[in-house]
């Protein structure tokens, strides 16, 4: 059977209990199971702000997997979020194709994905100066409306 | 305005220069250094990106607007 490896990342509604959220989950786990497939990792990365609204929410909880499965797996699971009334949204992606689980199981896959939690907003004024420079003082910035634009050569709308 | 030319500094495509940083769709503090205060995405010619990793970038972007990491628009 040829497995390839996926990551899903759900954002349910924040207004989700922990009860809901693990039954989401569960079910998640359940359709992985009998499709043969194999949990790599599973992560809730609670709730986060949206860069925009989302079913007028600011606000979403963020559930995160990485699993080995066959393709047609995918197919249910996402129908069966699309079914689930909470989930506002989902992704998957293909990480790797025809898969050796064990493999990654020892690669240690199991590490956190999630991504760094962000400020609201940080001042910082990094327009002009070196780009490397900028992008390294920059890992501590809110991930969403940062100042960043180069902008200093580009006329921004051109007529 | 500043609108001086400087004389042009060779760019050196990042992602080519540091093979370890991964464009990871999951990590909006890199993207946001490749979209705009507005939320566009910034153009090879600015961001020096070669032409692969900035294939690579762009998809990026587009996924983690998907999952709301990153804006479509942003500001107002």
């Amino acid at each position: 059977m040829i497995l390839h490896e996926y990551e899903t990342t759900v954002i349910v509604h924040p207004e989700t209990t922990d009860d809901e959220m693990n039954r989401i989950g569960e079910r998640l786990l359940g359709i992985v199971g009998t499709f043969q497939g194999t949990m790599l990792l599973k992560e809730d990365w609670g709730l986060r702000k949206l860069a925009y609204p989302i079913r007028k929410q600011p606000r979403g909880r963020y559930l995160y997997m990485d699993f080995a499965s066959p393709a047609d797996c995918v197919g249910e699971m996402e129908r069966v979020l699309r079914i689930e009334s909470g989930v506002m949204r989902f992704l998957t992606v293909r990480l790797g194709e025809d898969v050796d689980v064990e493999a990654l199981k020892l690669a240690g896959r199991d590490k956190s994905r999630k991504p760094a939690d962000d400020g609201e907003t940080s001042l910082r004024d990094d327009r002009e100066g070196d780009r490397e420079e900028d992008m390294e003082e920059g890992s501590g910035g809110p991930p969403i409306r940062g100042p960043v634009a180069p902008l200093d050569d580009e006329p921004e709308e051109e007529d | 305005m500043n609108r001086t030319r400087r004389p042009s500094r060779k760019k050196v495509c990042r992602f080519c220069a540091d093979r370890s940083t991964p464009i990871d769709y999951k990590d909006p503090r890199l993207l946001k250094y490749f979209v705009t205060e507005r939320g566009k995405i910034v153009p090879r010619r600015i961001s020096g990106n070669c032409a692969r990793h900035q294939r690579e970038m762009a998809i990026a972007i587009k996924r983690a607007r998907h999952i709301a990491l990153l804006p479509f628009v942003a500001g107002e």
